[in-house]
């Protein structure tokens, strides 16, 4: 029984930072889009005028 | 009536690099410390360290759909398109967070009722709440012209978050299978502490992905906004 819950509470963590950090590189990889077709519209070079 | 106006300017990313590293650096200490610091539940035993991710998670999904809420009514009452951007960028953190709130339990109600699921008014009404925001999500989608997009999508918010309250309630008024809210007196210190810390470190990383949400749309619109001015010759 204790070893088997184990198998759970572990599970759990596991899922959670696969959703987490998964979620975590959608939102980068979107945000990278969008800001290479604003400087492409816009004629900026990449990057210019962001910070860190 | 609101209208959009097309001023969106391209946000600028600012320290926020910087606050996503620590965020999450926050919720890998969090989760150490409970998970270290806890000692086994009489009735649970270790089954209680997966409340510190599945709890923080349901709080953090009820912050979500309330920033939602204000946003949507700020929208319709001011036509600002930056507030249906924060709106649509909460609603996408809170379905994750929902999303992941509903797993959670499954693999929580598992080995605790023996069951992955059950039609309990806690359960159900809580994928009630995710499939209306997958809905919300769905309807952006599908339509094109921001000012509409906003106003349906700030209807279905609005309507969305006011489940909120009948998740937050339904353990109260329809007795199932979901246990009753705990309170303070009732719990050991040593797991509200682990909870709260989890809740605050999770509530960094859900305004890190809501910020990064609304920036990535609001560089699109202003996208949108540029190639419009230079296809009428507004552009140089």
């Amino acid at each position: 029984m204790e070893a088997s819950n184990w198998m759970y509470v572990i599970s759990a963590y596991v899922i959670t930072w696969v959703i987490l950090l998964g979620y975590l590189a959608y939102t980068h990889t979107a945000l990278r889009r969008s800001r290479a077709e604003y400087d492409r519209v816009t004629g900026r070079a990449p990057g210019e005028g962001d910070a860190v | 009536m609101t209208t959009v106006a097309p001023t969106l300017e391209a946000p600028r990313a600012g320290r926020w690099t910087a606050f996503g590293v620590v965020s999450i650096a926050l919720l890998v200490a969090t989760q150490a410390f409970a998970f270290v610091s806890s000692p086994p539940d009489e009735n649970m035993g270790q089954l209680e360290k997966i409340l510190y991710v599945h709890v923080p998670a349901a709080w953090v999904m009820f912050v979500c759909f309330a920033i939602v809420l204000v946003y949507s009514l700020l929208f319709l009452w001011k036509g600002r398109e930056e507030d249906d951007l924060v709106a649509a960028a909460a609603a996408e953190a809170g379905a994750v967070f929902n999303g992941l709130t509903l797993i959670l339990g499954m693999i929580w109600g598992k080995p605790a009722w023996g069951v992955w699921w059950v039609w309990d008014a806690r359960l159900t009404s809580t994928l009630v709440l995710f499939l209306v925001f997958v809905g919300y999500l769905a309807l952006r989608a599908f339509v094109e012209d921001p000012q509409r997009r906003g106003q349906w999508s700030a209807a279905v918010g609005i309507l969305g978050a006011l489940n909120v309250p009948i998740v937050w309630m339904s353990v109260t008024w329809w007795r199932t299978l979901h246990q009753m809210p705990s309170s303070m007196q009732s719990m050991a210190k040593i797991y509200w502490l682990g909870m709260f810390a989890n809740f605050g470190a999770m509530l960094l990383v859900m305004a890190y992905f809501i910020r990064r949400r609304y920036e990535a749309a609001a560089v699109a619109r202003a996208a949108e906004h540029a190639a419009q001015a230079a296809a009428l010759g507004g552009l140089d």
